[in-house]
């Protein structure tokens, strides 16, 4: 017969009542858009915390699930509001770029999952659900869920309060001026600093009232904070606006059902990140180039510049230094034991994919959350072509470097948007392709991975463990360190640093920016691709699970903390960030938080990252002044976050 | 009642003001003259906190304003209407109008405030739930207007009222700041219609590369015509 009416009917009730929580989420997104031209990468931890302080109080206290509702949603709102004035404002009144905000943001989203985790445990935990809730109405004839009824109820009257705030209180109104005017707004007595604050709480309250909305529905665990990205869609389809917010989030709830229910259920989380990314791809491309840096200004000095070395004497210098590390790389497989050799091969392995990514983030400018899709490409590509083709292993590695690149080529549009949508879009493009890893069972053997993959060999030598796989990634890590050094000195290197400083003059010198942003994402794809190769043949075992956020995270911790724009500073930054959990074993699951507290604190406090504390070292050294600080520009930058948001792109 | 001693301000790198005195008496109309970028804005806006001055002292009525935040200045009884008017567009008349008393919410006599505005512009009650962006300039003028008094200040800055207004709106802008003045109001006006500003204020400075470069009573400066066009050229 067709359509059963009863099965439709609660697909729309259930799609409307996620929808609904999509909605509340995704206000929270917008708004941060409209007064701060922020993207908050932790909202979907808020959603997530929230979630888990209402299982608190649920379990806890006799209090009836609505009183439960408004008290976590206030006290998620308090917790906003904590962070940005701890960590969010120092940062944003330095007038830092937004990059530095966003990953601060990561930083704390990182936090939150894993103090939530040392507080509620890993495992997930069910929702008390009131008797009230369970069972099913009977509205003309056609049953819907109470559960779903009641969170759409809930969710429309946090979207009128909302309204009303904005519509009816002073307050409200004075948000909505300084969204759109900060500067006059400011001078009206309206504080942008308290108006930050109060998006903050808000869009927490936001959150945290989804939380609760949401969690009867699933378990409570960690995952929930992946609603926020998701729900991010809704405020793309809502075009950044409040009211078009409130519409988007159901109709993207509806989209995900019905697509679930009659394509495929397999890719329903992929849905809203392709919403995101084909909806900012349509909407959210700036039209003009922007004046003013992306990044940073580097004024790093060279060693050679420190010690006032002349043009001789930086030419030893050069060369000792390339010997000392040659002669250390040499040494090492007899200098380490088993494990350790281990250890650093598969940090050379990382640092090479993380090359990669600096050339996108720290000499593009962009900022992409997503780079270990890249290593999952490569590592698929080269092990399906050596597994079931017996193709040899340089072939491989060389076709694993050139799919991971096309694909960057493919998406390198995704570039042209503005930092946070990049953000944003390059999380969803990571997640999509993970969902591919796990779903596209014909190649990828879905979740029990490839296996069986075997060691790489040229000729008749095969690369063993232990010493000669070392030799190889080694010999591949300096192959790429050395070709990307080249590609920055050239004049396509400079163009790119041109355009990272100041996209306008760079179009004005006759560089084509898009295409070289474009380019940069397809080599830095390529770099990743390669290193995935490697990772496949070292561990001889692949599986979806390798290539997920947390990788592409742990990419992104790897350069900020190297230091961006700084081609050494992202090997150290690697050797940091997989060696220190090594040594700091013994601190378990803290070691996780100990990275998302220093991603913050790095862009508190180091915004150059450690290759920036080395130069910092060696100046101190020299007793000069701090000649080699990072200084953070632009005033527009300044004036985007500070005095007056100059809105090209969420402002139709 | 306004007592600016040695400001300096810059954006950056660039410096814009280099040492700036002025002398705001109460009940007083005063001028601020200057040709463009020359820092006349910049003035207002360090007044209300808006840019930070790094160095010299501002004094509003006795007490050291300089380091203050907007949001602590404005309440005082300080009240810019900002160059080019910048009526919050997506935001009603209303709306606009409660922001401008937004300073002084907890002191809520709005009632009357918004009777003595509709008084003095009694076009204003008709536009009440327009969007600001369907406004004409002279009609933003007028909201802008309605929104630096409205909470009542004190001492009140305008910044280019004239710009961009009809030469029939020019003259009836004269009238309201004569009216003000009568009112008792004092007011700093920075104006590049030199012929405006002279006819209605007391006292005239001239700003120039950052500092004042010539000061007088209106009556002395109007006799100095060139050297005033001579200045303003700069
Ligand atoms: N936000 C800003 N950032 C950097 N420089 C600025 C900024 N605002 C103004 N300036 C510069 O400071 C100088 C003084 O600006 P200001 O607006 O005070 O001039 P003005 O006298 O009001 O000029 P006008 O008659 O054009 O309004 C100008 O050279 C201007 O370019
Ligand atoms: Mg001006």
């Amino acid at each position: 017969m067709g359509i059963d009416l009863h099965i439709v009917t609660q697909q729309v009730v259930g799609g409307l009542a996620v929808g609904c929580v999509y909605a509340l989420i995704a206000l929270g997104f917008t708004m941060m858009l409209r007064a701060t031209e922020l993207v908050n990468f932790a909202q979907g931890e808020l959603v997530m915390s929230g979630a888990f302080i209402g299982y608190t109080l649920l379990v806890a206290t006799p209090l009836p699930y609505l009183a439960v509702f408004i008290i976590a949603s206030i006290l998620t709102g308090i917790l906003g509001m904590l962070i940005e004035r701890v960590a969010l404002r120092p940062i944003r009144l330095r007038q830092s770029p937004l990059l530095n905000l966003i990953i601060a943001t990561v930083g704390i989203g990182i936090c939150l999952r894993l103090i939530s985790q040392l507080i509620w445990g890993a495992a997930p935990l069910r929702y008390p659900v009131s008797v009230g809730q369970v069972g099913h109405l009977v509205v003309a004839g056609l049953p819907m869920s109470v559960q779903h009824i009641w969170i759409i109820a809930l969710a429309i009257l946090s979207m009128l309060g909302l309204h009303y705030f904005f519509q009816r209180t002073l307050l409200g109104i004075a948000w909505r001026a300084s969204a759109y005017d900060s500067y006059t707004a400011e001078i009206m007595g309206v504080s942008f600093d308290r108006v930050v604050t109060m998006t903050f709480g808000i869009s927490s309250m936001l959150a945290g009232a989804a939380g609760v909305l949401i969690a009867p529905l699933f378990f409570v665990a960690q995952e929930l904070w992946l609603q926020g990205p998701r729900a991010f869609a809704g405020a793309a389809l809502g075009q950044f606006h409040i009211l078009g917010t409130m519409i988007g989030g159901p109709i993207l709830g509806l989209l995900e059902t019905f697509a679930a229910g009659y394509i495929s259920s397999a890719y329903k989380n992929g849905i809203a990140f392709g919403i995101t990314i084909i909806v900012l791809m349509l909407v959210a491309i700036p039209r003009m180039p922007r004046g003013g840096s992306l990044v940073f200004r580097y004024r790093r000095q060279t060693i050679a510049d420190l010690f006032e070395l002349n043009e001789k004497q930086a030419v030893h210098l050069r060369y000792g230094m390339i010997a000392a590390l040659g002669v250390m790389a040499l040494l090492l497989p007899s200098l380490l034991d088993t494990y350790e050799l281990y250890l650093v091969t598969l940090i050379l392995i990382y640092a090479t994919g993380a090359l990669g990514l600096q050339l996108v983030i720290g000499y593009a400018g962009a900022i992409i959350v997503g780079h270990a899709a890249f290593l999952g490409i490569g590592a698929y590509t080269s092990a399906i072509l050596t597994v079931y083709f017996g193709v040899p292993f340089l072939l491989a590695i060389i076709a694993a470097a050139i799919v991971a690149g096309v694909f960057g080529l493919l998406f390198g549009p995704i570039l042209r948007l503005p930092t946070h949508f990049c953000a944003i879009a390059t999380l969803g493009f990571g997640e999509i392709m993970h969902l591919t890893f796990i779903n596209w069972k014909e190649v990828t053997n879905g979740m029990s991975g490839i296996s069986g993959i075997r060691k790489p060999s040229i000729g008749s030598f095969v690369f063993e463990e232990g010493a000669p796989f070392y030799f190889l990634t080694i010999a591949v890590l300096v192959i790429v360190f050395v070709a990307l050094q080249r590609l920055i000195g050239s004049r396509y290197g400079r163009g790119l640093i041109a355009a990272r400083e100041n996209e306008l003059a760079a179009v004005a010198m006759g560089v084509n920016v898009a295409w070289y942003r474009t380019l940069s994402f397809c080599i830095g794809a390529g770099c990743a691709g390669t290193a995935g190769s490697l990772y496949a043949h070292f561990f001889s075992y692949i599986s979806p699970d390798s290539f997920t956020i947390l990788q592409s995270i742990a990419f992104l911790t790897m350069i900020v903390l190297g230091g961006l724009g700084s081609f050494a500073g992202a090997v150290i930054g690697a050797f940091f960030v997989l060696g220190v959990p090594e040594m700091l074993r013994w601190l378990a699951e803290y070691r996780i938080l100990i990275f998302g507290l220093l991603l913050v604190a790095f862009m508190m406090f180091l915004p150059g990252g450690l290759a920036d504390l080395v130069h910092r070292l060696l100046s101190a050294f020299r007793r000069k002044e701090e000649t080699s600080e990072v200084s953070v520009i632009s005033s527009e930058h300044n004036e985007t976050l500070a005095a007056n948001p100059v809105k090209t792109n969420v402002d139709s | 009642m306004l007592t600016l001693d040695n400001i300096w301000a810059a954006y950056g790198p660039v410096q814009v003001l280099s040492g700036v005195s002025l002398d705001v008496p109460a009940g007083k109309v005063i001028t601020l003259l200057g040709g463009n970028g020359s820092g006349k804005s910049t003035t207002l806006k360090t007044i209300v906190g808006a840019v930070k001055a790094s160095a010299g002292s501002i004094r509003f009525e006795d007490r050291e304003i300089c380091d203050m935040e907007p949001r602590e200045i404005v309440p005082m009884g300080i009240s810019l209407v900002p160059q080019g008017r910048r009526i919050f567009a997506p935001l009603t008349v209303m709306e606009n109008l409660r922001l401008g008393a937004f300073a002084r919410r907890r002191q809520e006599k709005s009632k009357d405030d918004f009777e003595s505005i509709y008084e003095r512009f009694p076009e204003i009650r008709q536009w009440l739930n327009r969007k600001g962006n369907t406004l004409s300039v002279g009609q933003q003028q007028l909201v802008a207007f309605g929104r630096g008094l409205i909470s009542r200040p004190k001492l009140l800055l305008l910044d280019e009222p004239s710009s961009g207004l009809a030469p029939i709106l020019v003259e009836r802008l004269g009238e309201i700041i004569k009216k003000l003045k009568e009112a008792g109001m004092t007011i700093l006006l920075v104006e590049q219609n030199v012929h405006l500003a002279l006819s209605v204020a007391d006292f005239g400075y001239i700003l120039r590369d950052g500092k004042i470069s010539m000061a007088g009573p209106t009556a002395s400066l109007i006799g100095d015509g060139d050297l005033i066009r001579h200045y303003l050229g700069g």
